[in-house]
């Protein structure tokens, strides 16, 4: 099995050279979890987009400052961080209305099979309330909890991003957790 | 152990154990609320389902920047633009000064030839040698100009355009004074002091400067060496005791306003003197400095409150259109409770979330019926109120019965025989408290 990093490493030195498909498979790696992260950050789909393509792009043109190829994902969440910080300085977070197809996220599958039709819809509506509460998450919280759930950083390496203490980053992240679990509940009970 | 357990309670629990710890420990406890072990089902079971949320996302495609050859300078524009920008600016502000430098001139009543004006500064230079042969031995004939020294060569004309200089630095607070109706400069007692033997030619070209609109209107050479001014008398800590000049240099430093507003006076100038641009420019920025300086206490009260606070600039959507979830508005929060409550009737119509969010404090407090019996925190406040606005909502009517520093009384009536939260026909008085920002953080039914 290829070492991860030499391959990483190896797609560096391509994108340095000048060889455009070497980012887009640099890319490849992260771009789920970095998209999982954006859309349960910002509300609606257009702003995860552009956010997506602002990260992206940022990446694209700094590449080259990057000195340990290891560092990679978490150097591209520290943009994504910073992005989204900035994205909220300027457009705060207002509603949590939603419509369909709008919602960032929401555009699902949906297989034939009428009973995993019903149990998609049941996942979909599962996942649909879970965003909503994580967005309603204070903001440092939703911040740590995406980075070590999507972006799978390890719990050192946001603390020490952040420069926090790493039981505090423990702390939050089981609190976090704890606070989703209630708020399902309790939303679920209002239905 | 079975002691009494609430979901707050259960949270705190989870901070510390596990749920199969506190499922030992408050096993009893658990059953009274049903809530409680979906909770702790909830959380055991929270990790999968925010991985289930991650690989649920499909991410849109990158799209890499199409670079062309232009790319190889595209990093030189911005810095070349600004260089240029900056040139430009710098140019049209020293531009003018070698004309208005050029056209210097002794003689205050018309602007000079070229060779008019190398006989002024000649004439003054003979001026003054004059005045010291005459105070020396007191005989100088009439026409004095003809017997003087030859005029200097062009070859120092450089030289006695610098000895002239200071003098015609002078001149202008002169200008000025006379703007004024004030203070004249030294020169002018000098340059008054010739006697009445010299020639006609001498006495027209030395006569003072008329104080009157003639003389305003043909200011303008003598205004072209205003620019010089500022820089002088900064340097050299001029004379302060003329109000206009001393105004008019301390506005002179802001030089990007004067553009805009230039235009705007010139339309506006008095027909009866032509100010020099400069001149304008200066009086143009007091104003404008002027009018920053009133701007604050126009501005509205919740400007200066939220800026006070320190607080960005967030708020509350006021317009009646239905919320369009794709708008961000960012407007001001509202400071008095009546506006307040038209924000909430508004929000209420047009089922605007974003617009309760908004006016609600995060540390809300909410006992209002109108919600149901339960008190409310702000996140419960959301959920509840959206699920109110997927039904039908009459509309509500508010009275302000009284509103002071400690809050709000309101008489609220929902408008219909349809029932909200389980009541119906709902209605009664509730205590609205607010924040420094606006936003209600409690809402309690009046004892």
């Amino acid at each position: 099995m290829s070492n991860p990093s030499l391959h990483v490493e190896s797609l560096l030195k391509a994108h340095t050279d000048g060889d455009p498909r070497a980012f887009p498979r640099l890319l490849d790696g992260v771009k789920n979890d970095l998209w999982g992260y954006l859309v349960n950050q910002v509300q609606m789909r257009q702003d995860a987009e552009d956010l997506y393509q602002e990260i992206s792009l940022k990446a694209y043109k700094n590449l080259k400052r990057l000195r340990d190829p290891t560092k990679f994902r978490s150097w591209l969440f520290s943009i994504a961080v910073n992005s989204v910080r900035s994205f909220f300085r300027r457009k705060p977070m207002l509603s949590l209305e939603t419509l369909g197809g709008e919602e960032a996220g929401s555009a699902r599958e949906i297989t034939q099979d009428k009973r995993d039709m019903v149990r998609d819809l049941e996942l979909e509506e599962e996942l649909y309330r879970l965003r909503h509460c994580i967005q309603d998450l204070p903001e440092r919280e939703r911040e740590i909890l995406l980075l070590e759930v999507m972006a799978e950083l390890p719990q050192k390496e946001i603390a020490d991003r952040l420069g926090l203490n790493l039981n505090t980053v423990k702390t939050i992240i089981r609190r976090s957790k704890i606070k989703l679990a209630r708020m399902m509940v309790e939303a679920g009970y209002e239905c | 152990m079975n002691a009494k357990l609430d979901l707050d309670h259960l949270e705190r629990l989870l901070e510390t154990m596990t749920p199969a710890e506190i499922r030992a420990q408050f096993g009893k406890a658990l059953r009274t609320d049903p809530r409680l072990e979906e909770v702790l089902c909830r959380f055991e079971g929270m990790d999968g389902s925010l991985r289930a949320l991650k690989s649920a996302e499909r991410p849109p495609e990158f799209r890499a920047p199409q670079y062309s050859s232009v790319r190889a300078w595209l990093p030189w524009t911005l810095p070349l633009a600004a260089a240029l920008l900056l040139v430009i600016f710098a140019g049209s502000r020293l531009l003018p000064l070698p004309e208005k430098a050029a056209s210097v001139r002794v003689a205050p009543d018309r602007e000079p030839e070229p060779q008019d004006r190398v006989d002024s500064i000649t004439l003054t230079e003979e001026l003054d040698r004059m005045e010291l042969a005459r105070s020396d031995d007191e005989k100088r004939p009439a026409s004095a100009f003809a017997d003087s020294e030859p005029p200097a060569p062009p070859s120092d004309q450089a030289e006695i355009e610098k000895k002239t200089v200071p003098k015609e630095r002078a001149r202008p607070r002169e200008t000025l004074g006379d703007l004024a109706g004030g203070a004249t400069g030294d020169d002018i007692d000098s340059l008054e002091s010739t006697e009445p033997e010299e020639s006609a030619l001498v006495e027209a070209a030395l006569r003072p400067p008329p104080k009157s609109k003639e003389r305003r209107s043909q200011n303008q050479p003598r205004q072209n060496i205003l620019p010089q001014d500022p820089e002088v008398d900064r340097a050299t800590a001029g004379n302060e005791t003329d109000a206009i000049k001393q105004e008019g240099f301390r506005a002179a430093s802001p030089a990007a306003p004067l553009k805009d507003k230039a235009s705007d006076r010139d339309a506006a100038a008095s027909s009866t003197r032509e100010p020099s641009p400069l001149v304008e420019k200066e009086l143009v920025v007091e104003e404008d400095r002027q009018e920053r300086a009133d701007s604050p206490r126009k501005s509205s009260p919740v400007s200066v409150a939220e800026e006070a606070a320190g607080q960005p600039a967030r708020g509350v959507r006021l317009a009646g259109a239905k919320a369009q979830p794709d708008v961000r508005r960012v407007e001001r929060a509202p400071l008095h409770p009546k506006t307040w409550l038209d924000a909430f009737r508004e929000a209420w119509d047009a089922g605007d979330t974003a617009m309760v969010r908004m006016l609600f404090a995060t540390d809300v407090s909410i006992s209002w019926p109108l919600f149901g019996p339960s008190t409310l925190d702000r996140a419960t406040l959301d959920r509840r109120w959206r699920k109110l606005m997927e039904a039908p909502r009459p509309p509500i009517h508010f009275e302000l019965v009284s509103s002071g520093a400690a809050g709000a009384v309101v008489r609220w009536q929902v408008l219909s025989q349809s029932s909200v939260a389980g009541n119906t026909n709902p209605g009664g008085l509730v205590r609205l408290g607010f924040d420094g920002q606006g936003r209600c953080n409690l809402a309690a039914v009046p004892r």
